[in-house]
């Protein structure tokens, strides 16, 4: 990962989050999605995903069901909560400011 | 490989405390790691190749064990209400051994009833001695405190 990780790991909540707005889904699910959807620049850590899971969980943005799987490990299913759509929304419009902001800061285009 | 898989996840979390978080997150990182392993082989990755990329994308497990362990294990405002909640309930236990005593005196001297006077020197004896017993069962400072020590002892095999 050669970008700015930085500035991505502190929107890794939301990441996920939109993601999970669209359907339910597991770690490695999840990793993928990000993966493709970023042109295989982003492949996130498990430990980081295991902690955001947490983080999530705790601020009721999400909940766990266990799937029904025969063989290998059970997996733990995440289903986004309806505060989770809020916080969503919320950080969404956050981000948008703050690229506004130092868009226009930094003499890129804001419109 | 997937044993090689599990053998390497337990090393990393061989010193953690043995809560029921740290079984869950053993569990998710066994599932996910498996999930890529499956994956990157399904894909035509080699096994050596794919393991590698899985170990390696693990991260920093440690960071994840320290967060977890203090919420359960120490936490300074829990600890001092429950000392101060055992400073009362020992304070109580106290107060009754007394009351007991002095119920005696109030029923043999003031009201003459001694033959009686045993009955509430040993109620108040009896509910003290369990608020005692009460206090040391379910107030325990002293072990949220000894717990923290050897967790984040770094461990990093690869």
């Amino acid at each position: 990962m050669s970008i700015a990780s930085d500035l991505i790991r502190g929107n890794t909540d939301m990441i996920i989050l939109a993601h999970l707005s669209r359907r339910d889904s597991y770690g490695y699910e999840i990793n993928k999605m990000i993966q493709q959807a970023s042109g295989q620049r982003l492949e996130l850590k498990e430990a980081t995903l295991y902690g955001a899971f947490r983080r999530l969980e705790e601020a009721g943005s999400i909940l766990f069901y266990w799937g029904d799987e025969q063989t290998g490990a059970r997996r733990r299913y995440y289903r986004i909560t309806s505060a989770g759509r809020a916080a969503l929304e919320q950080s969404m419009r956050d981000w948008t400011e703050a690229k506004e902001i130092i868009d226009s800061l930094i003499g890129g285009k804001t419109e | 490989m997937t044993e090689k898989i599990k053998a390497h996840i337990d090393r990393l979390l061989q010193d953690a405390p043995k809560t029921r978080r740290i079984e869950e997150m053993r569990e998710e990182l066994l599932s996910g790691c498996l999930d890529k392993y499956e994956d990157l082989t399904a894909s035509g990755v080699s096994p050596e190749e794919a393991f590698a990329s899985v170990i390696s994308g693990i991260g920093d497990v440690d960071e994840l064990i320290k967060n977890l362990s203090s919420e359960n294990v120490f936490d300074p405002g829990k600890a001092e209400k429950q000392r101060r909640d055992k400073a009362v309930m020992i304070g109580g236990a106290i107060m009754l051994f007394f009351l007991g005593l002095m119920s005696i005196i109030v029923f043999d001297e003031v009201l003459g009833l001694e033959n009686l006077a045993i009955l509430p020197f040993f109620t108040c004896v009896g509910f003290g001695v369990a608020l005692i017993i009460f206090a040391n069962m379910t107030q325990q400072p002293v072990k949220y405190e000894k717990k923290r020590i050897p967790l984040w002892k770094k461990s990093k095999p690869t």
